[in-house]
């Protein structure tokens, strides 16, 4: 008589961890808003900038190219940070010699970043007409503003841009 | 920003046009992207089936209904004792989910197809923070452009643009 009910209970329990954990992972949902804030920003390039189909996906594929090498440079830049923050911890003695290359190296990591810059412009320039490429600095450049800013603003973070 | 109850409350009232948003909630609207999410769905939400009256014959359907209900024997609902303990079951099953289930806001899964990344300054980026550069960037059609216009700018003030551009 009780068979329904233990079965059922039975395929409770087990189906329980069926529930997407994953899905409230902190991180999952950082990536998740990571996701949205592209998919806002694309949408909201090919919006503002009046894109035909085919200049959207031309713009998109040259910015994704190029965000790649911009991503490499950035985790390198992480990377140095974290050294300098090690070695410049108050009490401890810094290697000259360590902390020299890390901000030398920083320091050309920001100008092969400009360049980049500097390359994805020319090769958008093939792509869309003056107007269109001062829109997307723009748009791009209040994302990225906002980016620092938010950065700077963490705890016992000093600016460094 | 933190979502105002009150203005959740005050939504259905402003969709059907029987009240307005003063300056300071048209101003968290903009700022909130929760709550302007919300507003966003009710707003539409309200417009649904808008004209339908014109081709849906109200009256005509509440005299059938009536009828109907009136002419059919009232049916008893009876179950076997076998169904009551299935339907125990199910609840019970239904509790044990509701139990193991994580609490806290839920997140939907990440979408299926692969999003192009165009923007990896967005890496190592928190919740909160990513919250906040969402705001930067309304969603389309939600409200008007945010980017000035350039049209009205002079030879020289777009050649400055550009310079600023190339470096």
């Amino acid at each position: 008589m009780f068979r329904p009910l233990i079965l059922a209970l039975a395929a409770g329990l087990v189906l329980g961890p069926a529930v997407p954990v994953h899905a409230q992972d902190p991180e999952a949902r950082a990536e998740r808003l990571r996701q949205e804030v592209e998919l806002r920003f694309a949408a909201r390039m090919k919006q503002e900038l009046g894109l035909t189909s085919e200049q959207d996906a031309r713009v998109r594929s040259t910015m994704a190219t190029y965000a790649q090498r911009r991503r490499a440079l950035e985790m390198e830049e992480r990377g140095l940070r974290q050294t300098l923050a090690r070695q410049l911890r108050p009490g401890i003695a810094a290697d000259p010699d360590t902390v020299g290359r890390a901000i030398d190296r920083i320091a050309e990591i920001r100008v092969t970043y400009m360049q980049l810059m500097r390359d994805e412009q020319r090769e958008l320039a093939t792509v869309l007409s003056p107007i269109q490429r001062a829109q997307l600095f723009i748009l791009r450049d209040r994302v990225l503003q906002r980016v620092q800013d938010l950065r700077d603003q963490r705890p016992g973070r000093p600016p460094m841009r | 920003m933190t979502p105002a109850p009150h203005l959740s409350e005050r939504m259905p009232a402003v969709a059907l046009g029987e009240a307005r948003w003063s300056g300071a909630e048209r101003e968290h609207l903009a700022g909130c992207a929760e709550c302007a999410a919300e507003w966003e769905v009710v707003r539409i939400g309200s417009a649904l089936g808008r004209g339908l009256e014109g081709e849906f014959d109200v009256d005509r359907a509440v005299t059938g209904v009536t009828t109907r209900l009136a002419s059919e024997p009232a049916r008893v609902l009876r179950m076997p004792r076998r169904r009551w303990l299935a339907l125990a079951a199910a609840a019970a099953v239904l509790a044990v989910a509701v139990l193991r289930a994580p609490s806290g806001p839920r997140v939907e899964p990440a979408t299926a197809a692969p999003v192009q990344a165009l923007l990896p300054e967005l890496d190592g980026l928190g919740e909160d923070e990513l919250e906040q550069v969402l705001l930067v960037l309304p969603a389309v059609n939600r409200v008007g452009p945010t980017v000035p216009g350039l049209g009205d700018l002079s030879e020289d003030e777009l050649e400055t643009v550009l310079e600023t551009l190339e470096g």
